[in-house]
């Protein structure tokens, strides 16, 4: 479970140059929970993603994850926390493009506090390709893919650790119709397996895909 | 890079060749040592050179005496190329103190002893040879040579190969150890002086001489000897008079080689600074992406202090081919190691100061 409780930030120094982009935001998000966070540009949903995913941290306010606070945890945990808790589905994809898919795909282990065998590793690649249908893709560099299987490689290796959240920043931005939907149906039967899935998006019909729907506007919740 | 490295590495052996020589140079005057300075008129050459003949006699005793009074003599001529290699090959007339002052090992064979210096041009004269000549003068087998400013025919016996880079220094060029990898040296003997040098031999010779004395009233003695012969006009100076006085006259032709290495060697760490960080800001969206997988800063810090050590270790390589595992090798090895510590000072200053979601997002 995620709860956020009278969160904050504020970006930048000295009265000119702050902006607020988040105001006192309350939010809990339990288990298995399929949620859109929705907003025009600005409103600031993906600052919050990036908090709730450890990449950025509040001004003020407080965060739990699984009931523990996370004001005070060191960088190590938090490093652990991403690896292994969350798994980051982002709209550029976030793929190193000079690797091929199965070494994109093998990055996650490389920080995984329990060592896994190299015969485990590929029997997770293995098995999440091949449900993802990308399996002959695996040793192709991920730079002669299309969008639509560059995400599925994105969500692949999200899910190599297991994790149970799922974070999502505008997944189907640089997509199109055919491979959003795609992309929506990989992700809800995802939350049919009980993984949480937090889905920032500015697409309407993206949303509708989710159990709940979060609106926000000028870094608050409305 | 790897023109880089090889630049400062010539430019730390030119200063260390420097350094090594005046050190080498400040022991000896530590050791009461004397040299020559001639200062004799152009005039006064001349007519010794149009009337040799009438010379030839005091020169030689100012050399006997020379002798007598314990100098080392060294002089050399360009032998010319062999006839099996494209060795440019040097001839070297050198006495017993000479031998016993720089202690030279052998690597085949033995050093001079007292009778060879005895020997005659009529007889086979004994001939040590420097290293790279090993394989064109063998040990133990005999040659015809040509030794001295008239090329006097004799036949020469190799008895000893010099060690690898087997070296004295010079005063006249600052201390610059000559090497002595590509010469043969014969023993200066009465029998060369008395009757087969010339007078620009002893010239040479003479002018090559270092004189080792405490007895200031001894060195006065040649002094004198020299001033009376009437030919050329010698002046014994201490060593560390002549180091002072060379170093003064070289000061500013040194400090200008210093000016352009230090030049050249800015703008070398500047454009490795510059390549070196690109490579590390082309990587930065890499970098996030690991961040972003659960790597932590520290890990990413040590990728980028691996990948730019790499590439200088890669450049690094031909260095050591060149330059052989040297002291000029190790201070461009102390050299890559610095630019490349330099080199990260910005990329993790800016990393650390980089929201990963700034990483992300700046450098797609």
């Amino acid at each position: 479970m995620l709860k956020i409780q009278n969160l904050t930030k504020i970006y930048g120094n000295g009265k000119e140059n702050r902006v607020q982009a988040l105001n006192k935001i309350n939010l809990t998000i339990d288990s298995g929970e399929m949620v859109a966070l929705v907003g025009t540009s600005g409103s600031g949903k993906s600052t919050l993603l990036n908090i709730l995913g450890l990449l950025d941290v509040q001004t003020s306010g407080d965060y739990f994850i699984d009931n523990i606070s996370v004001k005070n945890i060191s960088e190590k945990q938090k490093a652990i926390l991403r690896n292994k808790k969350f798994g980051f589905v982002m709209q550029d994809f976030a793929l190193i493009e000079k690797y091929t898919v199965r070494q994109n795909l093998e990055i996650p282990f490389v920080y995984l506090k329990e060592k896994v065998s190299k015969q485990e590793r590929s029997k997770i690649i293995n098995s999440l390709l091949s449900s993802l249908g990308i399996s002959d893709k695996k040793d192709v560099y991920t730079n002669k893919l299309s969008g639509g299987q560059r995400q599925r490689v994105a969500i692949a290796r999200a899910l190599v650790n297991n994790p149970d959240i799922i974070l999502a920043d505008e997944p189907t931005g640089a997509l199109d119709s055919k491979n959003t939907l795609e992309t929506m149906k990989i992700l809800s039967k995802l939350n049919q397996t009980g993984k949480t899935i937090i889905i920032v998006t500015h697409d309407s019909k993206v949303a509708k895909c989710c159990n709940k729907i979060y609106t926000m506007e000028d870094g608050m919740l409305i | 890079m790897i023109v880089i490295f090889i630049l400062s590495g010539f430019t730390f052996a030119q200063i260390t060749d420097i350094v090594g020589g005046i050190n080498k140079l400040n022991a000896l005057s530590m050791s009461s040592a004397y040299t020559i300075w001639d200062s004799t008129p152009s005039d006064k050459v001349d007519e010794i050179m149009a009337n040799e003949e009438d010379y030839l006699d005091r020169m030689k005793s100012m050399f006997y005496q020379a002798q007598k009074s314990d100098a080392y003599f060294v002089w050399g001529y360009q032998a010319g190329f062999t006839d099996v290699s494209d060795i440019l090959v040097e001839e070297k007339i050198a006495n017993e103190k000479f031998f016993s002052v720089n202690n030279f090992k052998m690597s085949e064979g033995r050093s001079f002893d007292k009778d060879d210096f005895k020997s005659s041009p009529d007889d086979v004269i004994p001939i040590i040879v420097g290293y790279n000549l090993k394989d064109i003068y063998k040990l133990n087998n005999t040659y015809d040579f040509e030794i001295g400013g008239d090329s006097v025919p004799c036949k020469g016996k190799i008895i000893g190969v010099l060690e690898y880079n087997s070296s004295y220094p010079d005063l006249s060029t600052l201390g610059h150890e000559y090497s002595l990898n590509n010469s043969y040296i014969v023993p200066l003997s009465d029998s060369f002086i008395q009757n087969n040098a010339s007078v620009p031999d002893l010239d040479m010779g003479l002018n090559s001489m270092f004189l080792f004395s405490n007895d200031e009233a001894k060195t006065a003695s040649l002094q004198k000897y020299f001033d009376e012969q009437d030919v050329f006009s010698y002046t014994l100076v201490p060593v560390e008079t002549a180091v002072e006085s060379y170093i003064d006259m070289l000061r500013p032709q040194l400090l200008y080689q210093l000016f352009i290495s230090v030049i050249i060697l800015t703008f070398s760490i500047i454009g490795m600074i510059s390549s070196l960080s690109l490579i590390v800001s082309k990587n930065m969206h890499d970098y996030g992406i690991h961040i972003l997988l659960g790597a932590r800063e520290i890990q990413i810090y040590l990728r980028i202090v691996f990948q730019v050590f790499i590439i200088i270790l890669a450049a690094f390589i031909p260095v050591v081919f060149l330059f052989g595992i040297s002291i000029d090798c190790i201070l461009v090895l102390l050299l890559g190691i610095l630019i490349g510590a330099i080199t990260l000072v910005y990329p993790l200053y800016k990393l650390k100061k980089c929201n990963i979601i700034d990483i992300l997002r700046k450098y797609e």
